[in-house]
């Protein structure tokens, strides 16, 4: 078993090459052996298939001990991961919930199965402290392989098509809201008795105020006029 | 504000003024009347209260008065006030025009509703 398993070949030969490369190369450097499995199956769970394949690996590799089995199902969206006992520490800070969510639902959102399977395994390396990560040392064979521009930088999570628009009512709410505050604030008033003086704010419509419990002015007298 | 202290010192009635800057208002006896209800105007012992309503930003005013006070002075007083009010707005400041209304109208209330000695 090399370093991707991908009986389905659901990544690109050019792409599974050079991610091949990279962990080949970073094993070397590191003596950590990174294991990718890519399915397809949607009867396949996650966490027991990796387990399983993990128990199965373990007994093949040179040195279990520092070794990381990165399992991705893209039809079930589902990400697991196992880790020998020299990589305990990394399984137990390994926020697998971050990276599922972050980067590869949002990129398989988009479509873009490759790309999704890509940038989860270079960020998994990347938390692995992968010295040819961190030096960039990844880029060239991708590059090579047609996995273009913008390879480090996932998506930015969007919401899926044909959702409701919200932001139009958001912004002319935001102007009802904030015309409506102005209009308050110009429409200063005042009113004079025998004790005083006291600003008016009428702040809450004049339709939505609760009616006084006085008496109603059933005869009384008045007029009106302009000037 | 210093008429409708000397007119509430001298009858048992209730003068106010109301001065808005409102838009668009369409009509302004109906929320003088309105206003005239928020502010219990009708809960004088003997009705005998009066708002003068003015908006400067639409130029319009409006007077109303409770049952007491209109029952002792009638319809023709208070189309005569509003004549007046309209000429003295027209030709000073508003202010000086709404306390000669606050006087005028102290004077009728302090005829018909004037403060008990005891």
């Amino acid at each position: 078993m090399g370093s991707i398993y991908d009986p389905q070949s659901i990544l690109p030969l050019q792409v599974s090459k050079a991610l091949d490369r990279i962990l080949h190369e970073s094993e070397e450097l590191t003596r950590e052996t990174v294991l990718l499995v890519v399915s397809r199956d949607a009867d396949e769970k996650a966490e027991p298939r990796a387990t399983e394949l993990f128990e199965a690996w373990k007994r093949d590799t040179v040195d279990p001990v520092s070794a990381v089995l990165l399992y991705l199902n893209v039809e079930r969206q589902e990400v697991a991961v196992r880790a020998g006992v020299g990589m305990d520490r990394f399984l137990a800070e390994f926020p697998t919930e971050r990276v599922t969510r972050k980067i590869f639902l949002s990129e398989l959102s988009h479509g873009d199965t490759t790309r999704a399977i890509v940038l989860t395994t270079l960020e998994v390396l990347r938390l692995l402290e992968n010295p040819v990560v961190q030096k960039g040392e990844e880029k060239a064979p991708l590059l090579e392989a047609g996995f273009s521009s913008g390879m480090k930088d996932p998506f930015i999570a969007r919401p899926p098509r044909g959702t409701f628009p919200v932001w139009p009512f958001a912004v002319l709410a935001s102007f009802l809201i904030l015309g409506y505050f102005l209009w308050v604030a110009l429409s200063a008033e005042a009113h004079y008795s025998g004790e005083g003086w006291a600003r008016v704010r009428n702040w809450i419509p004049g339709f939505i105020r609760r009616k006084s419990d006085a008496p109603p002015l059933v005869t009384g007298g008045g007029v009106s006029g302009n000037f | 504000m210093r008429a409708i202290h000397y007119v509430s010192q001298r009858t048992t009635g209730d003068v106010r003024v109301h001065v808005s800057r409102r838009r668009f208002e369409k009509d302004p006896m109906a929320y003088t009347l309105r206003l005239f209800e928020r502010y219990r105007l009708t809960r004088t012992t003997q009705r005998n209260a009066v708002l003068v309503y003015l908006n400067l930003h639409t130029r319009r005013f409006a007077i109303v008065a409770d049952e007491g006070l209109h029952r002792k002075t009638g319809q023709k007083y208070w189309d005569e006030l509003a004549v007046n009010l309209r000429e003295d707005l027209q030709s000073t400041y508003f202010e000086n025009a709404l306390a000669m209304a606050v006087f005028t109208l102290g004077y009728t209330l302090e005829k018909h509703f004037p403060v008990e000695k005891s």
